[in-house]
């Protein structure tokens, strides 16, 4: 017998079972009605701030990938643990949920120091795009 | 070109799979019997056969879970526990025995502080060839939104089946088989952010702290990091599937998990709204200074191929429509070939929307001559097109007496009917009862899960008042630079855009303008699709588009190119204002090496 008619052999018990521990729960769970800020928007938004914001002018080109580069730098620690110029080993860089620069620490430490920086994980993440 | 605009003819491959993957876990408390099933193979089968774990394992959690801004549980308060309960989804040629998870799980940062207990629903299926299922995190938006909608609407292996775009039978809609359920393709994970399901903060955090798109995208990437090492699903493909607010979460998300070492395969953007800024509308059209109307031009011809497909809909049209595609192109080219005597018309159009057309200057209408000279290359009515500039917003106009939908635009309802005070939107309306009703007896009956002390909130509407929209020192989200950053740490990232052509809510024409920003960054080749289908922000409620979706994301998950879908080269090219003076285009960089 095959594993999938083994399977379809077992699915009536396990459906009738379903059906009884399902019936044994009678009640129902309270769910609250949603109501909407000032009547629209809907259930999913997407909602504005209540407060308008100055424009902004959409990115492209070389500032579209700074400001990329900024956010890259921003969660790989440029704003704690490897700010200014600071280096780490692979184990802080797991202690600190920069599981990113662990996996990648022996490329990314060419020096073989031991150690990293943020300029490091630029470095590298420039010969990647390089590719 | 623009072949992803195309009806596919007859293309209604439903892939239909047979036990594709292997290695669904679920997050079963009673983990050791999570992982007999993981393992799936023939002699976990048999194992399943011998043993009584499969038995349903219903849950009363006694948890009081509070939605409240500054409120949060102590930690001796909470529980990794779930209801486990079995089924089984049929469609012509597959039968998938699948396992629903309902409970909680404990979202902690990386030194192992808790910090929010999250409710979620996981569907998991074992697999049959040694292979790790893909694994899918889905998530609604808001901000403040549970993850419900898409999950009693779209791809689980139960949906609520609605009449949309009509309302018959409102608001009882039947629980029904999902014959388009992904669960023969993915398991998928329904998140619910804290204060919203039944997910709270856990002290000395609250809820409120988690209000941020940065604080929201640290709790969601913390959740998915728990759920994969309880789980034991390290191993699988991973996908992140957000909607409305859920796609630019999605953008941050998945720079952030890329950088904590969670490598993604993928990520799915339906109905985007990328860049708040984008939308002058909504965002910029600041009252007491027209410095807010910079971007207006571009909404203008932004929400145009929507408006236009939507009119169509309503047989405003002549020609009378051959193909949503084709007209969706028409409609794209007449906008941006219109673009400079749209700039005219923009700021009264703007505040239109609010019904304010003349609040800074004397309004500036087209001419019934000029809509005239419109009529032929945009294939609107002349009433479609009076409608569109209309000073009461094209919502009112479109329909004499009646509001159209703006998360659907074909969905109407009469002015006079009573459920419009509360709700201003016909195709919100179709759903918001419906399926908060169905959760309440879905809960229990299926997923054999009940909070007795607590209630569950599909939209918390005390989020959306507090929430901190700010994002890397800019007042509001533009999450292009994320997206970007997210495909440099893996350039094989495979993002999908999904569109419906009625969607008034996130229109189809600024998404792919903002994804064409992408264009100007050089040697950037993203494994990007773009596709489109009849149907608002909602589209999977479209008995139509459901199966097409359902196809595409088959192709999708299998590496399939998907059928006539666009790329980042065959998108229009961002507008000409969003590059600073001096940068050359895409196109003028191309005409240039020419």
């Amino acid at each position: 017998m095959s594993p999938i008619s083994r399977l379809l052999h077992i699915v009536p018990v396990v459906v009738v079972l379903g059906a009884v521990t399902g019936s044994a729960q009678a009640a129902t769970q309270a769910v609250a009605p949603v109501t909407l800020p000032k009547g629209n928007h809907g259930v999913d938004g997407p909602f504005f701030p209540g407060k308008r914001a100055a424009p902004v002018l959409p990115s492209t080109g070389t500032q579209l990938q700074q400001q990329a580069q900024q956010r890259i730098d921003a969660r790989m620690g440029g704003n704690s643990v490897l700010n200014n110029g600071a280096s780490i080993t692979k184990a802080q860089a797991q202690s600190n949920g920069l599981g990113f620069i662990a996996q990648h620490f022996d490329q990314i430490d060419t020096a073989r120091s031991g150690r990293v920086s943020l300029n490091d994980v630029k470095q590298y993440l420039q010969k990647q795009q390089g590719q | 070109m623009r072949l992803g605009r195309l009806a596919a003819p007859g293309a209604m491959m439903i892939s239909l799979l047979v036990l594709v993957g292997c290695g669904g876990g679920d997050g079963n408390p009673a983990s050791s019997s999570a992982s007999a099933l993981s393992q799936a193979s023939p002699q976990a089968l048999a194992q399943q056969q011998a043993q009584p774990q499969a038995a349903n394992a219903p849950y009363t959690d006694p948890v009081p879970y509070s939605p409240h801004a500054n409120d949060g549980l102590a930690a001796s308060q909470v529980a990794e526990k779930a209801a486990v309960m079995h089924y089984q989804w049929k469609s012509d040629k597959t039968t998938i025995n699948y396992t629903t998870t309902t409970g909680h799980l404990t979202a902690a940062d990386a030194s192992g502080k808790p910090e929010a207990t999250m409710s979620y629903v996981a569907y998991t299926a074992p697999g049959t060839n040694g292979k790790p299922r893909p694994l899918t995190f889905v998530y609604n938006g808001g901000p403040g939104s549970s993850s419900i909608w898409l999950r009693l609407g779209s791809f689980a292996p139960t949906r609520v089946a609605t009449p949309d775009p009509l309302l018959t039978n409102w608001p009882n809609y039947p629980l029904v088989d999902n014959a388009e359920s992904l669960i023969d393709t993915t398991d998928m994970v329904f998140i619910d952010p804290p204060g919203t399901g039944l997910s709270e903060a856990i002290l000395p955090f609250t809820n409120q702290q988690f209000w941020g798109c940065d604080s929201d995208v640290d709790i969601m990437r913390d959740f998915i990091i728990r759920y994969l090492a309880s789980n034991n699903r390290g191993s699988s493909p991973l996908y992140l599937y957000g909607e409305s607010y859920g796609t630019p979460r999605t953008d941050m998300l998945a720079l952030a998990l890329e950088t904590a070492g969670v490598q993604l395969t993928g990520i799915v953007l339906q109905s985007s709204i990328l860049n708040y800024f984008a939308d002058s509308i909504e965002a910029t059209a600041i009252f007491g200074t027209k410095d807010g109307l910079v971007l207006d031009t571009d909404t203008l011809a932004g929400y145009y191929p929507g408006y236009a497909e939507v009119a169509a809909y309503f047989r405003q049209v002549s020609p009378p429509l051959l193909d949503q595609g084709l007209f969706a192109l028409q409609s794209e080219i007449f906008a941006t070939g219109q673009y400079n005597h749209f700039q005219k018309y923009a700021e009264t159009w703007t505040l239109s929307q609010f019904g304010l057309p003349g609040y800074f200057d004397p309004p500036v209408y087209p001419s019934t001559r000029t809509l005239q000279s419109w009529e032929w290359p945009s294939s609107l009515t002349l009433h479609a097109l009076q409608a569109y500039f209309d000073p009461n917003s094209f919502g009112l106009a479109l329909v004499p007496g009646s509001t159209i939908g703006r998360y659907d635009g074909r969905v109407v309802l009469l002015n006079s009917d009573p459920r419009l005070q509360t709700d201003g939107d016909p195709s919100d309306i179709l759903i918001s009862q419906p399926f908060t009703t169905a959760l309440a007896t879905q809960m229990p009956d299926y997923l054999g899960y009940t909070a007795p002390n607590a209630t569950y909130q599909p939209l918390n509407d005390e989020i959306i008042n507090v929430w901190d929209f700010s994002h890397n020192g800019e007042a509001l989200p533009d999450t292009l630079p994320d997206l970007l950053g997210a495909i440099q740490l893996n350039p094989k990232l495979k993002v999908l855009a999904e569109n419906g052509y009625h969607d008034l809510a996130t229109p189809f024409f600024t998404t792919e303008k903002q994804l064409a920003r992408l264009q100007t960054v050089p040697r950037l080749n993203p494994n990007l699709q773009v596709n489109f289908f009849q149907g608002g922000h909602m589209i999977y409620l479209d008995d139509v588009a459901r199966p097409k979706m359902k196809s595409d994301l088959v192709d999708y998950y299998r590496d399939q190119p998907i059928p006539l879908a666009l790329s980042l080269w065959t998108l229009p090219a961002p507008w000409r204002d969003e590059a600073p003076a001096g940068t050359p285009t895409a196109t003028a960089q191309a005409a240039a090496t020419q």
